[in-house]
């Protein structure tokens, strides 16, 4: 009796496996796909980082808001891959191990948003604790190459590249408020909104962020940053307390941002209709396609 | 009047500028797209009795430059595979004329998938999507914001990851059968 039950069982073990370990391969097989990541910083078009010519580091805006980052230099030291920023009267200096050039204001390192340059064309200075100018909220990740990147952006890649990549309005409907800090050293208050429209038939989206840093300082604090961020908001502090004097001031940095896509391409193509062909260049009277079939058969080659 | 119609439409360059540049930059490799596809459309319960033995894919083009190029490139990328969940593949090419047209072709060539190049507007994908209804197709857009206008299935990139996004109601429309276990991978757009 026991022989003929593993007679029977062992089979059918067996049977019930195989087809669902294969099933399950497959699956897994997609889910790694989906979990492969996208970069788009080291050709300057997206492609899998398995594919991209160098290694690229990334930070999500899921850690960002796990790990309480709130600003550019806290992300880039909890990467922890060799980039470094190191507080300092102005703005952090960034380096890499090794190499911390005091007092370049972080022009070596290139620091893009969506694509594009943000050091200033004078002396390449970047901004990291002000986040690059974009709310940490509107932030969808952060993509980091360590190594000389100067063969496809010039100059200030020479340490390094950093890539702010800023969330879609799909991915940030409604309104958005946030507030954080630590009594009564700093504080942040930020707010965004993010919406998705049609305009003549062409889709768009629209994302717009306020981000408010608060800290305290001491007047000679507070006139090194007025001397350093005359574009910045600052004011002086009413707060009612013994911790804070006649020498205490809250400085205050205001951050806007604004992004916005689909309405030039609905501008232009509503605006073409009214425009005549030989300004527009578009073919007046197009033919209508032909209807979907197969391909044409290639030409045989000629022979020699 | 004249004066609030001059601030919209600067109001709009300003905003658009950057936005439009980006939008370019963030979307899904067309690569990893064939791949997620296919191994996607491996799933589908009904593959096998639509294709009539042969996966056919149709990758639908309209006359941009962003179409012509992404249908390039994902034609480069489906001819690789010559075998979908087992059976043979073909891949062929075409341009977009009307909604009934295409699901006539689809009818009579036993077309599989349907492969949408950017360019659709939302009330051509809504179109085809109602052409299409009763059909026995598949339907991807390349573009993410198409899966709740007629598209069955879109690829969307969020913090750096592909995101698959199905419709379900439009995939049953169009008796598109995913697993449960598939369906746990994607998402379903609001």
């Amino acid at each position: 009796m026991k022989t003929l039950r593993s007679f029977v069982s062992v089979p059918l073990a067996l049977l019930l496996c195989f087809p669902v370990s294969a099933y399950a391969d497959d699956v897994s097989n997609l889910a790694g796909l989906l979990d492969e990541p996208v970069v788009s910083t080291a050709s300057r078009t997206a492609e899998t980082a398995g594919l991209a010519p160098a290694t690229t580091s990334v930070i999500t805006a899921e850690d960002l808001r796990r790990h309480g980052i709130g600003s550019l230099d806290e992300a880039i030291n909890f990467l922890a891959l060799g980039m470094i920023a190191e507080p300092s009267y102005g703005t952090p200096e960034i380096g890499t191990r090794g190499v911390l050039l005091s007092g370049d204001y972080g022009n070596h390192v290139l620091l893009l948003v969506d694509g594009h340059a943000v050091n200033e064309p004078w002396d390449g200075t970047a901004y990291y604790d002000r986040s690059a100018a974009v709310p940490m909220d509107l932030v969808d990740h952060i993509e980091v190459i360590l190594g000389p990147g100067s063969v496809l952006y010039g100059s200030s890649a020479m340490l390094g590249v950093i890539n702010v990549i800023t969330k879609r309005a799909k991915d940030y409907p409604g309104l958005h408020l946030v507030a954080d800090g630590g009594y009564p050293a700093s504080g942040r208050a930020a707010g965004g909104y993010g919406t998705e429209f049609e305009l003549m038939g062409r889709q768009g989206e629209l994302t717009a962020g306020v981000l408010l840093f608060l800290g305290l300082c001491t007047r000679a604090g507070a006139l090194i940053a007025i001397w350093m961020n005359l574009n910045y908001l600052m004011m002086k502090g009413w707060l009612n307390n013994d911790a804070f004097n006649d020498r205490t001031w809250i400085v205050c940095h205001v951050v806007v941002f604004l992004t916005g896509a689909g309405l030039v391409a609905g501008l232009d193509g509503a605006l073409s209709r009214f425009l005549p062909s030989w300004l527009t260049g578009a073919e007046r009277g197009r033919q209508p396609a032909p209807a979907p079939g197969p391909e044409p058969a290639p030409e045989p080659a000629p022979s020699h | 009047m004249a004066g609030d119609r001059m601030f919209l439409v600067v109001l709009a360059l300003v905003l658009a500028v950057p936005g439009t540049v980006r939008a370019g930059d963030v979307a899904v490799p067309i690569g990893l797209q064939a791949e997620l596809l296919f191994a996607v459309a491996g799933h589908d319960r009904n593959l096998s009795a639509r294709s009539g033995g042969v996966v056919r894919t149709l990758i639908l083009t309209k006359g941009t430059d962003d179409s012509a190029r992404c249908a390039a490139q994902f034609k480069a990328a489906a001819v690789a595979r010559s075998a979908v969940a087992g059976l043979p593949h073909s891949v062929e090419v075409a341009s977009f004329t009307t909604a009934s047209a295409l699901a006539q072709v689809c009818h009579a060539r036993r077309i599989a998938i349907v492969y949408l190049t950017p360019g659709f507007t939302g009330a051509e994908v809504a179109a085809i999507g109602q052409a299409l209804e009763g059909g026995n197709v598949l339907t991807v857009s390349a573009s993410s914001t198409m899966v709740t206008r007629g598209a069955v299935l879109g690829f969307d990139l969020v913090s750096g990851r592909a995101k698959l996004l199905v419709d379900p109601i439009q995939a049953a429309k169009q008796r598109v059968a995913f697993g449960a276990d598939v369906l746990g991978l994607m998402t379903v757009p609001r």
